[in-house]
Order: structure tokens, then sequence, then C-alpha cells
């Protein structure tokens, strides 16, 4: 659309940079929304420099001083009143359209979108792919339609990416959707960049519906690749856990540890949210210390314990923390909940999983479940 | 236009027959003589006393708020923990500070701020009564906000409200802090309301006098009515709403927490039910009395009287039809946020109207900028911006980028302080000398005025930069990137605390030091201007004739009093004709 022309600023087809009113135009539907934005200011603008000048100006040649009077005028006049109403109806009418156009490309996904699963929790995001990969960021492949699909286990959450205008409240029990087209990688295609070492270039993600304590902690980074690329980075993703030789379980515990449990759990002995883990790993590993439970009798932790404490958070409440955490239950599978545990352990003793294992390769996970 | 001349005020100020010193301060005293009083000037000045006390305290909130970020907290060395705040250790504090702020300053200042301070003290006598319909109401009225005002502070400031003023489900029901108590506290607090607007409602329509006809209401008689429609008719509805949050969360009656079959999006839309109709609460009274200041300051006839006063009539019931609006992003379906869109649009025109009435009442007038009318100004320029930037928000697709960013927290800021607070300020300055008998500080008034209008844009403009280049509300912290804008709107919020100091030790000098007041210092027209200052306890003596509220015919500067007066020569003159 380019209603406007003499409001087109850069009429130039390359993406736009981020000026004081935005950043970067990152998808297919921002400079239309732009557009429209840059339309309302300047009525804006013309209507504030128009009312305020006026007011200026009568108070200033009609200001009280020696030998001035007011000046009777009609207390009313029929014609200018009316004209004063018609005038803003129109305006306001085209903004309503212009803004209902731009609205129903912003609603309306393409059929063939590449779809990604989103679900978000106080306070992290997991996006899960189709092929299988799971992680705390968003990355999509340029010049794709992408649709979002997106649930939260706790309360309100709204997912937010500024360089593609898009935002959709995230409720509980039910799913909402949004829908992109990236319009260019976050580095030149020819660069060496990788973006994932250098964030700074990869766009941002927000929470901006108010969560709770760390709501404002709850970002993370949209990373736009081209899809050869996207789909090299992918396979890798979906793939880690189950390559033998990369990782060690308790280094692939860690990785699950960062997406899953880093936003409330600290790998020390202080509190974030809930406990650090620094603690139950030296009981597990003394064998003998016992932990206190707000509505369990003391126990020596174990492997049960920690199996527990991720599928029923609720059974056994530490002393002195509220029964905040949600259930993983049906989000981490067996073999992901095992990685973790030995994470947990290693923490009190680094001998716990630090070799690398020998079997076979694993199939990836099946997408999205 | 012409009136009746038989119907037009003759009561000048010495026609009164009550003894110099017979004011409605000194009627009676002792502590039981103000706080059982059935007097509506005395409620009306205990409601300023409160609700200056509210703000007081929100606006301390405020610049905790605005100290907290100044500077964004950043990571430790290792590059994953993060650095405490400035002056809270995580977001818990700062959560709850803002929850703070936002539920004090809607609940306990901008709603009552004007209908039941101002409105309470003005309202009777500008129309000629001695008081309200039901005074016991009133006061009624008066204790169940002290009730309410000491519960909600008391329940957050213990219980640690944190969930936003909005009480957002399922956050709301699952959240620790003292969310009972402080809805307790907004539901007594909305009965007050209710029932405030229901005698404001009883006596425009029943107690007029002689002679006032609807359409010699001065406007801010109508502007004071539209928004008692208004709190007759949506405030059950946000107590209903607080009632149900209370029985899920007490009960676990799956109403809007889906975790036990409700539904989370229809708490917003009864939230926004009544809560947006509640922002015309805060407004409409503000555009109320502009009308007033805009008159009596240019010394002109109101321009356009019946566009202004139909123009609260529609707000107030358009205001009904576009709660949707604050959820173009929740869920919603895209056809029911279309419809909301198209009928917000429709609200913006009845105040654009009352923009262009306001100034073709300037023009060719003889404009005093006294301090109240710098105050109308300054409320010109704040609302005029706080409306056009409500635009961007109503427009469907721009709303999506900009919900819930910075660019929403300064456009309802430049309505709420710029439009209500500005207009409260400058009708407590147009009344002052009417409520305490006392002139202030012209010059510290026009200054202090001026001040907090720079402090006030630059605490609140940058923060559209920031909002439309997506930094989200709420935050604790922020990314480098928006330092600048966040250092300028802090810098700014201490600039407008000096400013409203400066306001507040102004009208505490005026009241040891102050010259006692004429009766009509302004030149105003309507009938709060007849009765001495400040007002006898009834009054008036005798029952006010009723003409045109903005007949100026007759009004000249007396110097001896050192205010204006009804000259009989004069009125007996021919109106001069119209240019």
């Amino acid at each position: 659309m380019n209603l406007f022309p003499f409001l087109a600023l850069a009429a130039q087809s390359t993406p736009r940079a981020g000026n004081l009113f935005f950043p970067e135009e990152g998808s297919t539907v921002a400079r239309q929304i732009d557009d429209v934005f840059y339309f309302i200011l300047w009525v804006s603008i013309i209507s504030f420099v128009l009312c305020i000048g006026a007011g200026v100006w009568f108070m200033w040649k009609y200001r009280e001083r020696e030998g001035h009077q007011m000046i009777p005028t009609p207390s009313h006049s029929t014609r200018l009143e009316i004209t004063w109403t018609i005038v803003p109806t129109i305006l306001v009418a085209i903004m309503f359209w212009v803004g209902f156009d731009s609205f129903l490309h912003l609603r309306e996904a393409p059929s063939d979108s590449y779809e990604i699963e989103v679900i978000a929790r106080q306070w992290s995001w997991e996006f899960r792919y189709p092929n299988g990969a799971v992680d705390e960021h968003l990355h999509v492949p340029v010049g794709k339609p992408v649709k979002l699909i997106m649930t939260s286990t706790d309360v309100l959450h709204s997912l937010f990416i500024p360089a593609f205008r898009v935002k959709q409240d995230v409720v509980p029990g039910r799913y909402t959707t949004l829908w992109f087209e990236a319009l260019r990688t976050n580095a030149d295609e020819d660069t060496d960049v990788d973006i994932q070492e250098d964030r700074d270039l990869a766009f941002d993600l927000f929470c901006t519906e108010y969560c709770g304590q760390d709501h404002s902690f709850m970002n993370r980074k949209v990373f736009v690749y081209p899809q050869d690329q996207y789909d090299a980075i992918m396979r890798e993703k979906a793939n880690w856990l189950g390559k033998a030789g990369d990782l060690t379980p308790a280094e692939k515990g860690e990785r699950l540890y960062q997406s899953a449990c880093i936003s409330c759990h600290l790998p020390t002995g202080e509190t974030k949210i809930g406990p650090g883990f620094l603690e139950v790993s030296t009981a597990i590993a003394s064998g003998t210390t016992t932990l206190e439970f707000e509505n369990a009798p003391n126990l020596i932790p174990d492997e049960n314990y920690l199996r527990e404490s991720i599928l029923v958070p609720g059974a056994k409440v530490r002393k002195g923390f509220p029964n905040q955490m949600n259930s993983f239950q049906g989000q981490l599978d067996d073999k992901r909940i095992a990685y973790l545990i030995t994470y947990i352990k290693s923490l009190a003793d680094p001998q716990i999983g630090a070799e690398y294992e020998t079997l076979e390769e694993l199939t990836p996970a099946p997408a999205g479940e | 236009m012409s009136t009746t001349g038989t119907a037009t005020p003759d009561l000048v100020a010495d026609g009164h027959t009550a003894a110099p010193g017979d004011n409605y301060l000194t009627a009676s005293s002792g502590i039981k003589s103000w706080l059982f009083t059935l007097d509506h000037k005395r409620i009306g000045v205990m409601y300023l006393i409160g609700v200056l006390s509210a703000f007081t305290l929100g606006g301390l909130f405020a610049v905790l708020l605005r100290t907290e970020l100044a500077y964004p907290n950043g990571f430790l060395e290792d590059g994953i923990t993060r650095k405490p705040g400035q002056l809270f250790e995580n977001g818990a504090g700062y959560n709850q500070m803002f929850s703070l702020h936002g539920a004090i300053m809607v609940f306990l200042f901008i709603i009552p701020s004007i209908p039941a301070a101002l409105g309470n003290f003005v309202l009777p006598i500008m129309l000629g009564v001695k008081d309200v319909a039901f005074p016991r109401l009133n006061l009624f009225s008066f204790h169940l906000w002290i009730l309410g005002a000491i519960f909600f502070v008391a329940a957050l400031s213990t219980g640690g409200l944190d969930t936003g003023w909005t009480f957002y489900t399922p956050y709301s029901t699952t959240t620790d802090t003292g969310v009972i108590a402080a809805t307790m506290g907004a539901f007594v607090l909305g009965f007050s309301s209710i029932f405030t607007g229901l005698n404001f409602i009883v006596t425009v329509h029943k107690m007029r006098p002689p002679g006032m006809t609807w359409f010699r209401l001065p406007l801010f008689i109508w502007g004071l009515y539209a928004t008692a429609v208004i709190q007759v008719l949506a405030t059950p509805v946000l107590g209903i709403t607080l009632l149900l949050l209370i029985v899920e969360r007490l009960m676990q009656v799956g109403i809007f927490d889906p975790s036990i079959g409700g539904d989370p999006v229809l708490y917003q839309h009864f939230f926004w039910f009544y809560s947006h109709p509640a922002v015309y609460i805060m407004v409409l009274p503000g555009m109320a009395i502009i009308s007033e200041l805009i008159s009596t300051f240019s010394r002109k006839h109101i321009f356009g009287y019946r566009f202004i006063a139909m123009s609260s009539l529609s707000i107030a019931i358009f205001g009904f039809f576009v709660w949707g609006h604050h959820m173009f992003t929740s869920g919603q379906n895209p056809i029911t946020s279309t419809i909301f869109s198209a009928l917000t649009f429709s609200i913006a025109i009845p105040s654009a109207i009352k923009v262009f009435n306001w100034l073709t009442t300037m023009y060719k007038g003889d404009i005093s900028l006294a301090t109240p009318m710098v105050y109308a100004q300054g409320f010109m320029f704040l609302f005029l911006i706080g409306g056009l930037t409500g635009l961007f928000l109503g427009t469907l697709s721009t709303d999506i980028h900009l919900h819930d960013t910075y660019f929403v927290v300064a456009h309802f800021h430049y309505v709420m302080v710029g439009g209500t607070l500005w207009a409260f300020l400058g009708g407590l300055y147009y009344w002052w000398p009417k409520i305490s008998g006392r002139m202030y500080n012209e010059k510290m008034g026009v200054i202090a005025s001026l001040l907090a209008l720079f402090g006030f844009n630059l605490t609140f403009f940058p923060q559209f930069f920031m909002g439309s280049q997506g930094m989200p509300r709420r935050y604790f912290d922020y990314q480098p990137q928006w330092h600048i804008y966040h250092l300028l709107s802090t810098i700014g919020a201490y600039v407008l605390l000096v400013g409203l100091i400066m306001v507040a030790w102004n009208l505490i000098q005026s009241m040891r030091k102050g010259k006692p007041a004429p009766p009509n210092p302004w030149g105003g027209t309507t009938l709060e201007w007849d009765c001495t200052s400040p007002p006898p306890h009834a009054n008036f003596d005798i029952q006010p004739s009723v003409g045109d509220p903005y007949d100026r015919h007759g009004l000249r500067y007396d110097a001896q009093t050192e205010g204006y007066v009804r000259d009989p020569v004069l009125m007996a003159a021919p109106r001069p004709s119209i240019h």
C-alpha cells in the first residue's frame, strides 16, 4: 500500500533502518504499519500546530491590556460548528480504514506458513520447532511466512517483536497465533558473522503483558537466517541431545537447565525464586543430609526426589518457599529428566556425568510433543 | 446572543445580609463539626484534603519509580547474573511500587479529585441552592471514602499488592500478595463514587432554582452531570468484577482462572467495561472546568454552549462502547476489535469539538493570563497531545505495535495528568479564593504552573519515542539503548516535583498571609461568584435569580475591592452590538 506517496519518507525497496520512531523494518507488514503511523503523525502535527498556534496568537493579540476590551462575537454558529464536526469525522474515518486494512494483513497468516509452537511460562519462552528442536530463542528463515501457535502454562504473557511490528497475548488454556515474514537476515549473508555469538545483531523479543517478578527479564532474541543455513542450524539443534560425542551428560543437562530452570534456580546455593541447586546436590552427594519441607516430613534427597520435584513440584515444597513452580509433566521426556538429574548431581560432584556417552545416536524427539 | 434582562443575577456582594465573618468555615467549630457536617462545602474541603494526601503519596511513589529507572541495571561481569536496581533489590519491589502508584492515583486521586472535592464544594452554589439533594448520603459517601482509602492503603502497603492497578487474571488469582484486601478497598471506594454520582444526578434534576433550565446550567455542572451518569452506571460492574475475583480466590470457583475452568479474557472485558468509562469519569469534569476558565479569563461568553454540553453527554454515552480497544492484542476476535476501533474513533470527535469551541471563545476576548488560565492553556497543550496520540492507539494496526509499550504510558499520562490534574489545579486556583477566602501569590502561581508544565513534558514526551521503538511498560530493567530517554524522563519528574511543591507552598502561604478575597476576584459569571468568599453556611440568603450563566452584561472591575461587581448603571445600558 502506498496511499500517501508524499509520506513515503524513503521510497527505496530495501528495508528502512531504525529511526526515532521505529526500530528497523524487519518484516513484510512493517512498512504498511509504519506508513499508517506516519499518516496519523502528520495529521496530528498539523492539527496540533493549528490549534496551539491559534491559541498563542489569540493570547497575544487579545491579551488584557490598557485600552483593550473584549469585542463581542456571536456565541454560536451552527455552520461553523457543523464544519468542525464533519472535518475531524472524515479524518478519523480515513484513519480507521487504513488501520483496518493493514490489520487484516497482520491477522491473516498465509496458508503455507511454517509453524512454530510457543510455550510461555514465568519467566521464559520455549520455542518448539517442527523438526523437534526446542530452544529459548526464536529462529526463523528469511523470506518465509512463519506462524507462531502460542499458549501459556501459567499467567498471561504477550509476545512482542518490535522489529516485526507484531504482538499477541499468550493466554493459558487456549491457543493464540501470530504470523510474520522476515524481510532480511540479521547479518549480511556474505559476511561470516555468527549471529548466535554476536547477539546485538539479532532482533529483540519481549514479553509485554505484566507477568510477575521477572517480567522485565522475559526477553529473548529472534535470529533470522537464509533458508539453507537455517536448515543446518535447526538440524543441529534438534540433535544435540542425541549425539554421543559432542557433550557430556552433565553438559547436556546444563543446556536443559539453561532453557527450563535458569529463570528460577541458580546453580549455586543462593536463592533466586526457588532454592539454588547446590544445596540439594550436596545433600545427595553426602547421602546423610536431610532437607526440610513445608508439607512433607524431612528426607534425604535422592534421584526420585528430583524427578518428583520436576514433575509434581507441589508434592514436597522446600521450607521457606511458596508453592510456585509449574509442573514439567509432558514437557520433558525421561531422557531429558535423566540428563537434568545428572547435571544437578554434578554440581556437588563434578565426576558425575563427566564422561562422554558411547551409545547409539538417538532419533530426534517428535515435534511439539 | 441576548438573554432576558429580568433573569440576570443582580446580587452584588453587598446585597448580603450576613454579618461579615459569618461563613461556612466559622459557622461552627470543633473536629466533630467537620467530621459529621452535612454542609457540602465542608465535605468538599475534607475530600480535598483526602485526595491531596493520596496524590502526595502516589506522587512520592512515582518519584521512586523514576529514580529506579534513571539507569539500566545491567549484568555483573559474568554476563548472566543481573545487578540489583538503583533502589530495589529485584523486580518484586518495583512491581509493588508501580501497583501502588497506579492504584492510589486512579482510585484515590483522579476519580474523586474533581467531582468529589471541587464538585461537592461548587455544584450546589453554582446551582444557587443550599446543599445537594441528600446531604446525609453525601456525608456517608465521604465516610465510605475514608474507610475505603484506609483499607486500600493498608492493604497495599502491608500486603504488597503486585498486580498493577488492573488486577489482571490469572496473575491476580494466583499471586500471594494482598489482592483480596485491595479489591475490597476498591469495592468500598466504588460505593462512595456511586453515592456521590447519585446525589449529583438528583440534585441537578430536582433542585434547579426557578429560571435555571437545562440549557442554563453552567458547563461545569453539565460535565459533573455526565460524569455522575457514568459513575452510577459503570461502577457497579467494577464492584461485581472485584467480588467475582474474591469469590474465585476464596472458593476456587472457576471464573477467570483457566486452571479451574475460567476465562482470563472475560476478566478483561469486565474490567474495561468499567475502567474505560472511568477514563471519562476522570477527564469529563476536567474539560468542564476548562470551559469555565476559558470563558471567565477571556472575558467572553462561552462559544457553542449547546455543542459543549452535548459533547459531554455524548462522550459519556460513547464511552460505554469502546472498552474493547484495550484488548486488540488479547486474543479477542478480530471482528470485535474492528468494531471497537470504529466506535473508538467516534469518541474523538466530541473531544475535538470542545477544543475548537474553547479556541473560538478566546477569539476577540480580553485574555487575562492569571494562574487558572495558565493552567487552562497548559491543559489545552497537554490534552491535545494526549488526545492526538490516542488516535495511534485507536487505529488497529498501529495499536498492535504500540500496545503495552511506553507509548501507552505517555499517552495516558498526558490525558490523566495533563488533562485531569491540570484542570484540577486550574480549578483549585480558580475557586481557592472562594474556598479559603484568601488570595494567593499570583506571580508564584504562574511560575509554578509553567515549571510543572515543563517538567511534565520532559518526563513524558521522551516516553513516546521509547515506546514506539519497542520499550515495554512495567519493566524493572531495560536495555541500554533507551537510557537517554529514561534519564530525561527521570530529570523531568524531579522538575515536576519542584513545580508541584511550589504549587502547594503557594496555597499554604495564602492561608497564612494572603489578602482577603473579594466575592468575585476573576470576573466569573456563575452564581458562586455572587456570594461572599468564603460563602456563608447556607450559601444564599435570598434565592438568586438565574439567567444565562455566561452573561457578562454589567460586570466591571472595581479597584476598591479588587474584584468584579455588577454595576447597576452598566446593567441599565444597552447591550453592545455583536460584530
